[in-house]
């Protein structure tokens, strides 16, 4: 393991930085890294709050966060001291959920109720507003940065939705812009357009080419359900854009920074690989990788092994070759990672967590885990 | 029960569960007991990704597919490419449809138009899978049976619920009539199946509990079955395990193998009791020499060909 790299490396990480965002492809822990690390935060005084998305059942329970009420819940003093941890600072949690702030967020600007009713029972928007590609991620972004205006947090901890799209929403600004942009698309979305076959008469000849087409490829009335939809948000994304653009700002932002969760198989790794390269792109600042469920090669040797029948004493090596076995074909991932990483990874954590015995799901087992991983 | 017979038949496999639970080793291993059983066979990826090209050590396949071996091809559906053929599809002529696509104005509108790669996407797969759809000139060669890996139970859900989503939404036009032939051919159950792949522990098995309730209700479709993967195989007998109890012993070995094989039958108790499904399938969790996926995926092909025979 890189001894040139100790703990203290995050002990340094939550005290330089205000909003730490965890990335990483479903099935890693990010969840359970996430919350682990606000609580190392609450245990060395920093005022943390954990911001996160669909936790397991019996996480949120542990976390107080079951029910889904927008609010920051504080996990009380008298519950940590239950479960043995001294925190230094109140510590919070809070669970997202992406759809209902996307509601919010057209209800925040549209100039009045009646226009924001309008949008929102909108047949197509309702079916479709939570498969806008990037619009989950980006709620999660939206919601962070009103944390940050409102409360006096010293740590912020956000873990994203496990998708390949988590970064999608730093494409969002452009790509609204360019549709906006278009004065032309803002003609083509009048109404008048599209209140009967007979305007088609109106337009000229290249420009009713590209509209009967359009009606033969998509139909008609699809056409007019989506031009109401499109009429009514895009008075919106003025604000939008221009939120977008601040919560960008967030992001590059020195207090910020990007950890990677994943696990040492081939698919977490190739999609660790696949948002380094994103994050790097899109120049955000990143400080390194936590591999979680490392299986470590066991190494007990058992003096009573002398003791055990002949079967007993095969059936344990049964096991041990087994679990070897596991073990070296995660230091081989590992190993390879690094490998392809070369240099860079100097600057880089590279923290490496052994699997648990059993699965983390309350405070205790939380701490614990925090305490190996950054404690 | 589910086996070989029952569904030799059907035309399209859509693979779905959550990230991390081994699905796409799972869809390799179904590709590969499938080709081996005689059936010409096409995995398809969407979303971008490209682990099975991984997988099997070949270069991506791309939207056109690719034979990688003797009865199994491999294919990416990418939604831009979907947009692209639909519109040639629709409007015949390449000229009319370059400048219909290369118009920037329609191109923002159908980037903005939410829900309508989506249905493209699925709708190529339907494509790909339905040989009975013969009126249009194929472009690609018949395939027995299509095999998708399907991303992440998220976008799983909206691929098979984007047809009837457009379906109730739009009242007429050739939209509506391509989401009405995906879904039917999506709801029966003879010519598709749904599987899904999840592991014996807390996340996963919820998710999975949620998955099965919300492909019913809200795509009316019923789960084939359900692999459970990774499950830690039992290489202990109690006899054992009561000789090191007896004799106090202490070991961190032990204890690991033990609460993870409790934590497995514990889980595998509650998807059978939630699930009430009759065709659970338990995979084994397999050590290999190293970290070869095609390996292990060959190996899971074969427990798969005795379980599903049976």
């Amino acid at each position: 393991m890189n001894t040139k790299y100790q703990n203290s490396q995050f002990k340094e990480l939550i005290t330089q930085k205000r909003v730490l965002i965890c990335c990483g492809s479903g099935g890693v822990g990010k969840t359970t890294t996430s919350a682990a690390l606000a609580l190392f935060a609450a245990t060395q005084g920093l005022k943390t709050l954990v911001l996160t998305i669909d936790p397991a059942k019996r996480l949120a329970n542990s976390l107080g966060i079951e029910e889904i009420d927008y609010q920051e819940r504080e996990i009380s003093a008298a519950k940590l001291k239950k479960a043995g941890i001294e925190t230094q600072a109140p510590l919070f949690a809070m669970m997202l959920d992406t759809k209902h702030t996307f509601d919010n967020l057209i209800k925040k600007y549209s100039d009045n109720p009646k226009k924001a009713e309008e949008i929102l029972s909108n047949q197509l928007y309702r079916h479709l507003s939570n498969m806008i590609a990037g619009s989950q991620e980006y709620m999660a972004m939206e919601k962070l940065y009103e944390i940050l205006e409102e409360r006096d947090y010293d740590l912020v901890v956000l873990d994203t939705p496990p998708s390949r799209h988590a970064l999608d929403f730093l494409d969002a600004p452009r790509k609204m812009k360019a549709l906006i942009g278009d004065s032309l698309l803002k003609w083509f979305l009048k109404p008048s357009i599209f209140v009967g076959r007979a305007s088609f008469k109106l337009l000229d000849r290249p420009m009713r080419r590209v509209f009967k087409t359009l009606d033969k490829v998509a139909g008609f009335e699809f056409l007019q359900d989506l031009s109401v939809l499109l009429i009514s948000t895009s008075d919106l994304l003025d604000g939008f854009q221009e939120r977008a653009e601040k919560v960008e700002t967030l992001l590059k932002d020195f207090h910020t920074s990007f950890l990677l969760v994943a696990s040492p198989h081939p698919i977490p790794i190739s999609e660790a690989n696949f948002f380094y390269q994103k994050i790097k792109k899109s120049n955000l600042p990143f400080s390194g990788f936590i591999f979680n469920r490392v299986r470590v090669p066991n190494r007990e040797s058992l003096k009573e092994l002398s003791q055990v029948s002949s079967q007993a004493k095969k059936e344990y090596q049964k096991i041990k070759n087994f679990w070897n076995q596991l073990a070296k074909r995660d230091q081989e991932e590992l190993e390879q990672f690094k490998e392809s990483l070369g240099q860079k990874m100097d600057a880089l954590i590279f923290k490496t967590v052994p699997e648990f015995e059993q699965d983390i799901h309350d405070l205790k087992g939380l701490y614990q885990l925090a305490k190996l991983a950054f404690g | 029960m589910t086996n070989f017979q029952t569904f030799k038949n059907s035309q399209l496999w859509f693979v779905t569960g959550k990230g991390g639970v081994g699905k796409t080793t799972v869809v390799a291993a179904l590709g590969l007991l499938c080709a081996e059983k005689g059936f010409k066979t096409l995995l398809v990826e969407t979303h971008g990704l490209n682990h099975l090209a991984k997988l099997f050590e070949v270069e991506e396949a791309g939207y056109q597919g690719k034979k990688i071996r003797k009865n199994l091809s491999l294919l990416q559906v990418t939604p831009e490419k979907a947009l692209e053929e639909y519109l040639l599809q629709q409007v015949r002529f390449k000229f009319i449809y370059q400048s219909l696509f290369n118009n920037n104005y329609v191109r923002h509108f159908l980037d903005a138009a939410p829900g309508l790669l989506e249905l493209l996407t699925i709708g190529k797969i339907w494509d790909l899978a339905d040989g009975t759809a013969s009126s249009r000139q194929k472009s690609h060669p018949h395939y027995d049976l299509v095999i998708v890996d399907a991303p992440s139970t998220g976008h799983a859900l909206s691929l098979l619920t984007i047809p009837k989503v457009v379906d109730e939404a739009v009242k007429l036009g050739p939209l509506k009539k391509k989401a009405e032939s995906i879904l039917n051919f999506l709801q029966d159950g003879d010519r598709t199946k749904i599987w899904m792949v999840t592991l014996a522990e807390d996340m996963p098995a919820n998710e999975a509990i949620e998955l099965s309730k919300k492909l019913h209700e809200e795509v009316n479709v019923h789960l084939e079955a359900i692999f459970v993967n990774s499950m830690w195989p039992q290489l202990i007998s109690e006899k054992t395990f009561a000789e090191f109890k007896k004799l106090k012993i202490k070991s961190s070995l032990l204890d690991f193998y033990q609460s993870h094989y409790e934590q497995n039958q514990h889980y595998l108790n509650l998807l059978q009791k939630k699930l009430l499904h009759d065709s659970l399938f338990s995979l084994p969790l397999l050590p290999q020499k190293n970290s070869n996926e095609l390996e292990i995926a060959k190996a899971l092909s074969h427990e798969l060909s005795s379980l599903l025979s049976e």
